[in-house]
C-alpha cells in the first residue's frame, strides 16, 4: 500500500479553539504559509535534484557507457537497498508522488507524514541516482505536498486548510522541480485540486513562485533544457505534427498499457518476490544500459539535450523511445519510488525528434528544426500519458520561452489527448488508484461532467402571483375568490425593485388572519410592507442547479428571473422538481 | 435533511452536507466574536509570531546548508567538466574527434552553460564528419550569437560541405563582417581568402576576383600577403591583378628573391618581356637556392633579353620595329620553307601552308621603305609571321631557336588579344 495509511494527528483541541474565535486568521496564515511552504520546498527540491546527481556520479560514475558492469550493479544494489527500506522503514514511499498527494488530499485531510516525506526524498535519490528509468518531478511533488502538510499542522489551522496545503506545497515542489511555474500551477489545478477557486489559486501561485525564485537561486533562469531554435518554417509541415500528435497517441497507449498490465501483475506477487522485484528491475534496465542503450537510465534530461539538438540518428530516436517505455515500465511497476514525468519527457522528445529526422529527410525544404519536433513530442506525449492537455500546451511554451511553437503544440497535443482518451478511457492515475482499491476523484471525469443548471428543471410559473403593492385587506379577498390561489401550496409575491417573495399558504394565512375586516387595523398597509424586507435569492437560468438546495430550507419554491429583464419570470423551481431532475438524469447515467 | 439523501445522489447529498456545518460554525463564529476576548487574541498573536519565526529561522537554516551543498556540488561538477574537457582537447589534438566529441559531451553535461565547451563539440563533431550533428549544434549556437565570426565560419564550411552553396557564401559574409575579438583583420582577410577559393572553385571568377580585391585593399603592406593575393589572383587568371601584388611585394622588399621570381615569370607569361628579363635578371642577383629553377630562370632571362630583340610590339619606335619585322619576316619565311620541304604534310594541312606561302608571296613586296610609307603593313606582316610561327608547329613540330623565340612571341600576343 503506497498511500497513507496513518490517522490524522490533528492540533491541540486548545489551539483550534482559540483558532476558532479568530475567523481571519486562516486567511491571513492561509497566503503567509504559502509563501514560506515555498521557500521549503524549493530548498528541499534543489536538495533532492542535487542528492540525485550526486548518486549518479557515485554509483554510475561521472560518464555512463555501455559495457561498464557498474550500469547493472548499481541499480540492482539500490534496488535492493530500496525494497528493504519501503518494507521497514518508509512503507509510503512506492510510486510517483501524485496519486499519493490526492490521496493526502481527498483521503487522508491532508495528512503526509515526515517519514513519508523523508522517505521519498531518500529513495527517490537513490532509484533515479542508481540508473531505475525514473524521474525527480513527481516525488519532487509529493515532497513539496508533505513539507506543506507538516507546517500546516504546526499551525492549528482548520481541516479545510490543512486539506488545501497539500495541492499548495505539491505546485511549489513541482514548480521548483520544472523550473516552470504555470506548468506547476496548471497541473495542480489540472490533476489534483480540480478547481479554480481564488483563495487556493492565490496559495498556489505565491508557493509556486516562491519555489521557483529559490530553485532559480541555486539552478540559475535558464529553462530546464537548452532549446534550440524552434520555429514552423512552412504551414504544411503542421501536417507533420498532426503525425507527431497520432505517433505520440498510440506511444501513449502503449506505455499506459504496458503499466496497466504489469504494474498490479506485480503487485499480485508473493511478498518475497515483490522484494526482489526493484532489483530485478534495476538488473534488467541496467542491462539495457549495458548492451548498447545507457541513455535510457535514470531521469534522461541529458539525452533529451541531445535529441533537441539532433545528436541522434532516426533509429537510434526509435530505439531509445522504445526501450525507455520498457525501462519505465520495469522500474515502476517494481515499486521504485519516483515519477513518470521526466520518462514520459523523454518517450516524448525521441518520438518528436524522430518525426522530424523523417520529415527533414523527406521534405528538407519544408521542416524547421529536429529540436522544434522533439520540444512538440514532449508536449504530446504529456497531454496524452498524463491527460494534462492545458497544462501540456503551457509546459511546452514555458520551457522552450516561445510563443512561435503554440500552433503545432495546440495541434499535436489535442490529435494526442483525443486519441488516447477515445482508445484508453481510464487515465493513468487513476487506472493506479483503481488498482491500488482506491476511487480517487478523477479530473478529466469532473472536466467532462454536465452540471445540471435551473434551466434544466424549472418550470412555468403555476403558482398565483400577488402583487406587493397591494393592500392586504385587497390580497385576502383576491385569494378568497380564487380556488387555484388557496389551493396552491405557495404564492409567488412581486415586490417592488423588481424583487420577489416567495411565501407559503400558511404565511399568508397568518396575514390574513390578522386583518378580519377592511377597517381593521393593518388592513390598509401593502403586502411588501407587511412580510418585511426579505426576498428570495435572485437567481438565473444559467446557474447550477445544486445552488437551489439551500434555498429551500426557507423558500418553499425559487423564482427564476431573466437576467435581461430582473422582473420577469423564467419560471419556478420547487425542491420536488430539482430532485425529480437529478433522478432523471442519474437513470440517463 | 433525511428526505434529501434519500433521494438525491451521493454527489448532491455531498454538497448539501458540506454547506450545513459550514452555517453552523459561520453562527458558532458569529455568536462569539462578540465575546473574543483581547487576551485571547494576543495569546494567538504571539503563537502565531513566535511559530513564523521559527519558520524563518528554520528556512534560514536550511537555506545555509542548501547553500554551502550546492558549493561543494557545483566545485564537484566543475572538477568533473574540466577534468572531461580537458580529455576532449587533448583526444581531439591526437585526431580523435570522435571520441573528443563523446568526452566533450560528457563536459557540457556538468557544465551545460559553457560557451568554450560548446564551441568545441561543435568543432569535434565537425572534425569527425558529424556534419548534420555539428550543423545542429553550431546553428544553436547561432541563435544566440549570431555575429559570432567563428560560428559563421564553421556554418559556412559545413553548409559548403554539403553543397549548400548559397548558405554557404552568406555564412562567410557574416563570418566576414562578424565579431572575431582581437584578431579581427587576419581572420577577415583569411575567410575573404577562402570564400574567394570556395568561389573559384565553383569558377565564379568574378565574385572571386571581387573578394580578392577587397581583400588587397585592406591588405596591409606586407611581403607576404601581396605574394600570397598575387598567386590567388594568378589562380583565378587576373594576370594584371597578380603583377600588381607581386609588384607591391617588390616595393616592399625590393631583394625578395619569390617575389621578383613571380613577377619575372608572370611578365614573361604575358609578353612583358623588358620588364621579365628586369626581375628574372635581379631574381638570379638575389640567388635562387634551386639548381634546377635557377637554370630554368637564366634561360627564361637570356630568351626575355632575346626577345627583346625580336619584338614586333607596336610601342617600339616605327623604324627599330621595322627592322625587328624584317628580322622575323626572313626566320618565318625560312621556316615556312623548311616546312613545306621536309614535313610532306597531309592535305588539309597542305592547303594551310600553301594559303601562308601565298600570303608571303604578297607579303614579299614589303620592304623597309613601303612600311615606313604605310605603317598597316607592319601589322600585317607581324601578324604573317605569328601565323606562320604557330601554323608550321602544328605541321611540323616545335620550333627551335629563333623560330621558338617568334612563337613565344605569338602566343604572348595571342594570350594578350
Amino acid at each position: 500500500m503506497e498511500y497513507e495509511v496513518e490517522q490524522t494527528v490533528v492540533d491541540p483541541v486548545a489551539l483550534a479553539a482559540d483558532a476558532a474565535r479568530e475567523p481571519g486568521r486562516e486567511q491571513r496564515l492561509f497566503l503567509l504559509l504559502s509563501i514560506f511552504i515555498g521557500v521549503l520546498s524549493g530548498l528541499l527540491v534543489v536538495s533532492f535534484r542535487m542528492a540525485i546527481e550526486w548518486l549518479s556520479v557515485l554509483l554510475q560514475g561521472s560518464a555512463t557507457e555501455p559495457r561498464q558492469l557498474r550500469l547493472i550493479i548499481a541499480p540492482t544494489v539500490a534496488g535492493l537497498v530500496i525494497a528493504v527500506l519501503t518494507r521497514y522503514v518508509f512503507p509510503n514511499v512506492r510510486g510517483s508522488g501524485v496519486n499519493q498527494t490526492k490521496a493526502a488530499l481527498y483521503i487522508h485531510n491532508g495528512y503526509i507524514s515526515a517519514r513519508t516525506t523523508v522517505g521519498k526524498f531518500l529513495l527517490a535519490a537513490l532509484g533515479i541516482g542508481s540508473g531505475h528509468s525514473l524521474g525527480p518531478e513527481d516525488p519532487s511533488l509529493q515532497i513539496g505536498a508533505g513539507v506543506a502538510s507538516y507546517v500546516s499542522r504546526r499551525f492549528g489551522l482548520s481541516r479545510e486548510r490543512l486539506r488545501l496545503f497539500a495541492p499548495v506545497g505539491a505546485a511549489a515542489g513541482l514548480a521548483a522541480a520544472f523550473n516552470a511555474p504555470v506548468s506547476a500551477i496548471l497541473f495542480v489545478i489540472e490533476e489534483v485540486i480540480g478547481q479554480w477557486t481564488a483563495g487556493v489559486l492565490g496559495s498556489v501561485v505565491l508557493a509556486a513562485v516562491s519555489a521557483v525564485v529559490i530553485a532559480r537561486q541555486f539552478w540559475g533562469a535558464q529553462p530546464m533544457f537548452r532549446i534550440p531554435s524552434v520555429d514552423l518554417r512552412d504551414p504544411r509541415e503542421l501536417l507533420a505534427y498532426a503525425v507527431l500528435g497520432i505517433v505520440g497517441g498510440l506511444a501513449s497507449l502503449l506505455f499506459a498499457r504496458a503499466l496497466g498490465y504489469l504494474r498490479p501483475a506485480l503487485r499480485n506477487q508473493p511478498a518475497w518476490f515483490q522484494m526482489l522485484q526493484p532489483a530485478l528491475a534495476g538488473m534488467l534496465v541496467g542491462g539495457i544500459g549495458y548492451f548498447g542503450l545507457p541513455q535510457v537510465m535514470g531521469a534522461g534530461y541529458g539525452p533529451i539535450d541531445l535529441a533537441m539538438h539532433g545528436q541522434f540518428a532516426f533509429k537510434m530516436l526509435l530505439l531509445l523511445a522504445l526501450f525507455k517505455i520498457i525501462a519505465t515500465t520495469l522500474s515502476f511497476s517494481s515499486g521504485t519510488p519516483g515519477g513518470m514525468f521526466a520518462p514520459t519527457l523523454f518517450i516524448g522528445a525521441m518520438l518528436g525528434a524522430s518525426v522530424g529526422s523523417a520529415e527533414h529527410f523527406l521534405f528538407p525544404t519544408l521542416s524547421g528544426s529536429i529540436g522544434s519536433y522533439a520540444l512538440v513530442g514532449m508536449g504530446v506525449l504529456f497531454a496524452a500519458f498524463l491527460r494534462v492537455p492545458l497544462t501540456s500546451v503551457f509546459m511546452v511554451l514555458e520551457v522552450s520561452g516561445n510563443y512561435s511553437i503554440i500552433l503545432p503544440v495546440i495541434l499535436a497535443n489535442t490529435i494526442s489527448y483525443l486519441i488516447a482518451r477515445s482508445l484508453q478511457p481510464t487515465p493513468i492515475f487513476e487506472l493506479f488508484t483503481q488498482q491500488d482499491g482506491l476511487y480517487l476523484p478523477s479530473m478529466e471525469e469532473q472536466r467532462e461532467e454536465i452540471d445540471l443548471r435551473f434551466e434544466d428543471a424549472l418550470h412555468p410559473v403555476t403558482v398565483p402571483i400577488l402583487q406587493g403593492a397591494d393592500t392586504i385587506w385587497n390580497t385576502k379577498k383576491a385569494l378568497e375568490q380564487s380556488e387555484a390561489g388557496s389551493a396552491a401550496p405557495a404564492v409567488l409575491i412581486q415586490c417592488s425593485g423588481s424583487t420577489w417573495y416567495a411565501a407559503t399558504q400558511s404565511e399568508l394565512a397568518q396575514i390574513a388572519s390578522e386583518v378580519p375586516g377592511p377597517d381593521a387595523p393593518g388592513a390598509n398597509t401593502l403586502l411588501q410592507d407587511r412580510i418585511g424586507t426579505e426576498r428570495t435569492p435572485l437567481i438565473f437560468p444559467d446557474q447550477p442547479l445544486s445552488n437551489a438546495l439551500p434555498h429551500f430550507r426557507r423558500w418553499p419554491v425559487l423564482p427564476v428571473s431573466n437576467r435581461a429583464m430582473l422582473g420577469a419570470l423564467e419560471g419556478v423551481l420547487s425542491l420536488d422538481d430539482v430532485l425529480q431532475r437529478y433522478q432523471r438524469s442519474g437513470k440517463h447515467s | 435533511m433525511s428526505y434529501i439523501q434519500q433521494n438525491v445522489g451521493d454527489c448532491l447529498a455531498s454538497k448539501y452536507i458540506e454547506w450545513v456545518p459550514l452555517l453552523n460554525r459561520m453562527t458558532t463564529q458569529a455568536g462569539l466574536r462578540a465575546s473574543t476576548q483581547p487576551t485571547v487574541k494576543r495569546k494567538l498573536l504571539v503563537r502565531d509570531g513566535v511559530a513564523f519565526v521559527i519558520l524563518t529561522l528554520v528556512s534560514l537554516a536550511l537555506y545555509g546548508v542548501t547553500l554551502s551543498l550546492f558549493r561543494s556540488f557545483q566545485r564537484h561538477r566543475q572538477g568533473l567538466a574540466e577534468y572531461w574537457s580537458d580529455r576532449g582537447k587533448e583526444e581531439m589534438q591526437h585526431g580523435q574527434s570522435r571520441q573528443g566529441a563523446d568526452s566533450l559531451r560528457k563536459a557540457l553535461s556538468y557544465a551545460p552553460e559553457n560557451r568554450g565547451y560548446e564551441l568545441l563539440l561543435a568543432q569535434a563533431l565537425s572534425d569527425s564528419g558529424q556534419a548534420d550533428q555539428a550543423t545542429n549544434y553550431f546553428l544553436n549556437l547561432w541563435e544566440s550569437q549570431p555575429g559570432d565570426g567563428f560560428i559563421n565560419l564553421e556554418l559556412a564550411r559545413l553548409a559548403r560541405g554539403k553543397k549548400d552553396t548559397q548558405r554557404a557564401v552568406n555564412y562567410y559574409h557574416a563570418s566576414i563582417f562578424g565579431d572575431w575579438r582581437g584578431d579581427g583583420p587576419t581572420r577577415r582577410r583569411s575567410i575573404r581568402l577562402e570564400l574567394a577559393d570556395y568561389l573559384a572553385s565553383l569558377h565564379q571568377m568574378a565574385a572571386a576576383r571581387a573578394e580578392l580585391l577587397i581583400a588587397s585593399g585592406n591588405a596591409a603592406n606586407n611581403v607576404n600577403i601581396n605574394l600570397m593575393l598575387g598567386d590567388k589572383f594568378a589562380a583565378i587568371g587576373d594576370v594584371p591583378d597578380a603583377l600588381n601584388s607581386y609588384k607591391k611585394a617588390i616595393v616592399d622588399d625590393p631583394h625578395d628573391q619569390v617575389a621578383l621570381e613571380k613577377a619575372g615569370r608572370l611578365s614573361f607569361q604575358v609578353g612583358n618581356f623588358d620588364d621579365a628579363f628586369g626581375y628574372l635578371d635581379n631574381a638570379l642577383k638575389e640567388g635562387v637556392g634551386d639548381e634546377s629553377t635557377r637554370e630554368q630562370l637564366a634561360v627564361m632571362s637570356q630568351q626575355a633579353q632575346q626577345l627583346m630583340k625580336l619584338s614586333l610590339s607596336r610601342e617600339l619606335p616605327p623604324r627599330e620595329r621595322i627592322e625587328h619585322l624584317l628580322l622575323a619576316k626572313t626566320i618565318a619565311k625560312a621556316r615556312l620553307t623548311a616546312c613545306l620541304a621536309h614535313s610532306g604534310p597531309a592535305a588539309q594541312q597542305l592547303a594551310v601552308l600553301q594559303n601562308l606561302n601565298e600570303r608571303w608571296e604578297v607579303a614579299d613586296s614589303d620592304t623597309r621603305s613601303t612600311m615606313e610609307e604605310v605603317p598597316t603593313l607592319q601589322d600585317s606582316l607581324s601578324n604573317l609571321v605569328m601565323d606562320t610561327e604557330l601554323l608550321t608547329a602544328k605541321v611540323c613540330g616545335p620550333p627551335t631557336g629563333d623560330d621558338a623565340l617568334l612563337m613565344i612571341l605569338a602566343r604572348s600576343q595571342n594570350a594578350s588579344q
